[in-house]
């Protein structure tokens, strides 16, 4: 924590080292987090650049978060797919994470291959079942690890209205799955 | 934040998947790490011209407020400023000098204007004179000699009293009084050729 928030500060100076550390830190997960929004590799690798560009101009204007850059990252993150979904009327489905998890390169046992089952079902369910909300707030929560403040804060809602929206979107993949898979859900 | 048990097998899912996803490629990472490096040192060149005018305007400031301190900053930039500019004013003064030169010629040769001397301060009096007599040609009517009116007095509206009237006497009419109604004698008729093509009016005035 001491280390993040030393490097922030020596980021906001604008020294070059502490730049390209947080750029080392952060740029492969903004990458797989706009990779599972936004299916199109060279989009995320975009999205990447924009996301670090602005946090540049951010710090040479004086500007910039002051506390928490991981959750600042992903909010910028965040808001461009939200933007190019919206250009695009793009649906941001998660088939990049089905496309690796159905590449691994081994070979599987029984209970692997239930699993696998299961993730593709729910996989499935994130794509069709949920909300866009739903979906960013899943990702946010369990897939990127945020607590539920973090979370209000990348997407610009309440604490509270996050809870309801998780708990909504958590419900939906259960019947979604229940119904997939049988009554053992 | 604790679930049912059915929404806690979702959740530990969801949390598989998290190690799960495309890796950035290699070669767009690569790519990706130079465009930013490149933009650091962009911004770094800006915020470096940016320092050094800071610095020295600083410097500026501090130069006026610690003379003792010897040659400061401020001080040698603005020698080496003033020589910049007396150099750039002596290049340009060489350059122009035949311009120059007849610039002060012909400002040297444009004549001064005279000033015209005021006499007099007060406004100047007012001259009282006769005012002009009127002379009527000669006519058989009696005529009328204009009164000569006395010249004013200075001040206006003066005494009425004060003024000298002369009375003329009205001339005789010498037997001829001028033409009244019922004396003006008769013209007398005079037999001229009348012009065949004047024809007389007789009758009623009925005829073509």
């Amino acid at each position: 924590m001491t280390d993040g928030v030393a490097l922030l500060k020596a980021a906001q100076k604008l020294d070059e080292e502490a730049l390209t550390a947080i750029f080392d830190q952060f740029a492969p997960a903004i990458y797989k987090y706009t990779l599972r929004l936004c299916h199109d590799p060279i989009v995320a690798d975009n999205i990447v650049g924009d996301v670090f560009a602005q946090l540049l101009e951010q710090f040479a204007a004086g500007k910039g978060p002051r506390t928490n850059l991981r959750s600042y990252l992903y909010q910028t993150a965040y808001h461009l797919v939200v933007d190019r979904s919206r250009d695009n009327q793009h649906n941001a489905p998660l088939d990049v994470a089905v496309g690796t998890y159905e590449k691994g390169q081994f070979t599987p046992t029984q209970s692997q291959i239930e699993e696998r089952v299961m993730m593709e079902a729910l996989i499935s369910a994130m794509n069709t079942e949920l909300t866009e909300d739903q979906r960013h707030v899943i990702i946010l929560r369990f897939l990127e690890d945020f607590s539920l403040k973090e979370t209000a804060e990348i997407i610009g809602k309440e604490v509270n209205n996050i809870k309801v929206i998780q708990n909504r979107g958590i419900a939906k993949l259960r019947k979604s799955l229940g119904m997939q898979l049988g009554d053992g859900w | 934040m604790e679930f049912e048990p059915e929404e806690q097998e979702i959740v530990d899912l969801l949390t598989k998947l998290r190690n799960d996803g495309g890796n950035y490629p290699r070669k767009l990472l690569a790519s990706r790490r130079q465009a930013y490096l490149s933009q650091i040192a962009s911004i770094g060149a800006g915020i470096g011209i940016g320092a050094g005018i800071k610095t020295v305007a600083k410097a500026s400031k501090a130069g006026t407020t610690a003379h003792a301190s010897g040659i400061s900053a401020s001080s040698l930039i603005e020698t080496v400023l003033v020589g910049a500019i007396v150099v750039q004013a002596s290049i340009v003064a060489y350059n122009y000098r035949d311009n120059i030169a007849e610039f002060f010629k012909s400002v040297s040769s444009i004549p001064t204007a005279v000033s015209i001397p005021v006499t007099g301060s007060s406004l100047p009096e007012i001259d009282a004179s006769e005012s002009p007599t009127l002379t009527l040609p000669p006519t058989n009517t009696p005529s009328v000699t204009a009164t000569t009116v006395p010249p004013l007095s200075g001040s206006e509206g003066g005494d009425t009293a004060a003024q000298d009237t002369t009375v003329t006497e009205t001339p005789k009419p010498n037997d001829n009084n001028g033409n009244h109604f019922g004396q003006t004698p008769r013209p007398t008729r005079e037999n001229k050729n009348v012009s065949p093509t004047k024809t007389k009016k007789t009758g009623n005035g009925n005829n073509p």
